[in-house]
């Protein structure tokens, strides 16, 4: 696959596990819900490599005929000049051009291709590394005119699902279901108390769970840094380094928080007043600059519990997925 | 103990930094990798502390019980049974070369201002003793050494530099460290390696890793050129 035009985008996958005593974080997707979404729905294995689009306009093509889908929030797809909604499969002619381009306050696009992207794994995976330089396309964003090494062969689920697609009138039938498309549009972030929850004043305690606060331009893979009431500390106090993940809420000596996102480094030293939810990260990684978030503050135990069902639902909708077709 | 997100669990030991504590952490950091439990993906250490992380869904569903209450308990029992002195993992020894020579020692003058010392004096200290690696974080392969001689201890820089060049060797309080890429950064520089302290393409992939010692060997500029292992600095 060829790109023709291309944005701010890399190949990514669920990360590196296991590399964390050398500094080496687990990076990956910004957005797991629709990383997931997406490989189901082009009949992958939910680790596969896809490339996840995080603003610009992408325009590519291939000389083979591919089963592709485009999930994420706001963004408009074409296949030539037909319109596909995303989180449509789509059964994409050779040399017919995909473009997906940017709404307005769009978020994050993935694109999914059956077989997933088969760049050479480093350790373990095959996501981009921007810090170090490795992983994905020679450790870089994406660039025009890069190749892509994408799969030919099909599996015989996707085969099916290219059966389906070729039905007549079926072509454009094929859409994830509302029910199970994510719902963005939520401005309520839910977060648990963190080690250093206690080191704050009961006012910033009441902020946090009370007050709207706005997403900053200062917001990359790395993290997000928001504008709102400052948070203060009882007193000045040091913290060790010690490990921080993303969704973890630093809050900076200016009383500011900061949410580490997918690319965070592995250790910080700043207090942290909480930890978002695994299940709510992704909602949280589709908002763009401008938007005023709450946070609701929850139990670890809730936490894990959101976190436990919502795995469940996942294994259940790709089981039921492959049924469609069996 | 303390949750750190639904997946992972931290064990604080200690609130100070200690060689003799981190070096304990060390041996059962070591235990719990030996006795793993299904679900179990890595183990980090830090200064005071060691991080579990885990796949909860692969914990819920070989013990059927909450997994942070799971990993909690487990946690527990292996701390407790856990004889300290009984495994000590010996680290090893580095010594690094470090020019301490312009244009490599950026922040040299201003922390002998700081010091009220000279700038031989400041690195003169630096190289006095020999440190210890409690960590390694931030980025891909760097170093948090420490302790720095109380002499030397000196804040972070009020705005962070834009630009540390790759190999930089830096002091924050009492730590000192070593930039394995060059990226932004708050730490006072006083001198650079020509050692490539990461490297993705080599088998160890990091020069330093947690327990390890360093010794700081200063050479001139014409040295560092010599041994320069950074392409573009």
């Amino acid at each position: 696959m060829q790109i023709l035009k291309c944005g701010m985008a890399s190949i990514q996958d669920t990360g590196r596990t296991g590399y964390r005593n050398l500094g080496i974080n687990n990076g990956g997707v910004m957005d797991r819900t629709s990383f997931a979404l997406c490989n189901m729905l082009v009949a992958n294995d939910l680790r596969d490599a896809l490339v996840e689009i995080n603003g610009g306009e992408w325009v590519s093509v291939s000389d083979h005929a591919k089963l592709i889908v485009v999930g994420g929030k706001g963004y408009n797809v074409f296949a030539g000049d037909q319109q596909l909604n995303l989180w449509q499969p789509y059964f994409l002619e050779p040399g017919v051009r995909l473009k997906i381009l940017p709404l307005t306050g769009g978020g994050i696009a993935y694109l999914a291709i059956h077989g997933g992207i088969r760049i050479n794994t480093i350790l373990g995976s095959r996501s981009t590394h921007l810090t170090a330089g490795f992983g994905g396309k020679e450790g870089r964003m994406l660039r025009t005119g890069d190749v892509l090494p994408t799969a030919i062969l099909r599996t015989a689920l996707a085969e099916k699902i290219v059966l389906y697609l070729h039905r007549p009138g079926m072509k454009h039938q094929l859409r994830l279901s509302n029910a199970a498309i994510p719902d963005f549009s939520r401005n309520t972030i839910r977060i648990f108390a963190a080690h250093e929850y206690s080191w704050f004043t009961p006012a910033a305690q009441t902020l946090l769970g009370t007050s709207g606060f706005e997403l900053t331009g200062m917001s990359n893979r790395m993290g997000y840094r928001f504008n709102g009431p400052a948070l203060q500390l009882h007193h000045e106090r040091q913290l060790l380094s010690t490990a921080v993940l993303p969704g973890t809420i630093q809050v900076s000596p200016d009383g500011q928080l900061l949410i580490l996102m997918a690319d965070a480094q592995t250790a910080g030293g700043y207090p942290r007043i909480g930890q978002v939810i695994s299940t709510d990260i992704p909602l949280l990684a589709q908002k763009s600059p401008g938007s005023r978030l709450q946070f609701k503050v929850i139990t670890a135990s809730e936490a894990e519990a959101v976190y436990l069902k919502r795995e469940e639902q996942l294994a259940n909708l790709k089981k039921d997925f492959s049924l469609i077709f069996a | 103990m303390y949750p750190l997100s639904e997946s992972a669990l931290t064990m604080e030991y200690g609130t100070e930094i200690s060689i003799a504590r981190h070096r304990e952490l060390m041996g059962l950091m070591e235990f719990v990798r030996n006795h793993s439990f299904p679900g179990f993906q890595d183990i980090s250490i830090a200064y005071n502390s060691i991080t579990i992380f885990y796949d909860p869904v692969i914990v819920y569903q070989n013990f059927r019980q909450s997994p942070i209450s799971f990993v909690e308990q487990w946690l527990h029992s292996k701390a407790t049974t856990f004889i300290f002195d009984s495994i000590l993992p010996s680290g090893r020894e580095h010594i690094i070369p470090v020019c301490y020579e312009p244009p490599f020692s950026p922040d040299l003058e201003a922390v002998a201002a700081f010091h009220n010392a000279s700038p031989e004096e400041i690195v003169l200290a630096h190289q006095s003793t020999s440190y210890y690696v409690f960590m390694v974080g931030f980025s891909p392969g760097f170093p948090y050494l420490g302790l720095v001689p109380v002499f030397l201890e000196t804040p972070r820089k009020a705005s962070p530099a834009l630009r540390v060049p790759a190999g930089s060797v830096g002091i924050a309080g009492r730590q000192t460290g070593i930039y394995p890429f060059t990226s932004p950064g708050g730490w006072n520089i006083l001198g650079r390696t020509p050692l490539r302290v990461f490297n993705i393409n080599d088998p160890d992939l990091c020069l330093l890793k947690a327990g390890d010692t360093v010794i700081f060997s200063p050479i001139d500029a014409k040295t560092f050129y010599y041994l320069n292992q950074y392409a573009d600095s």
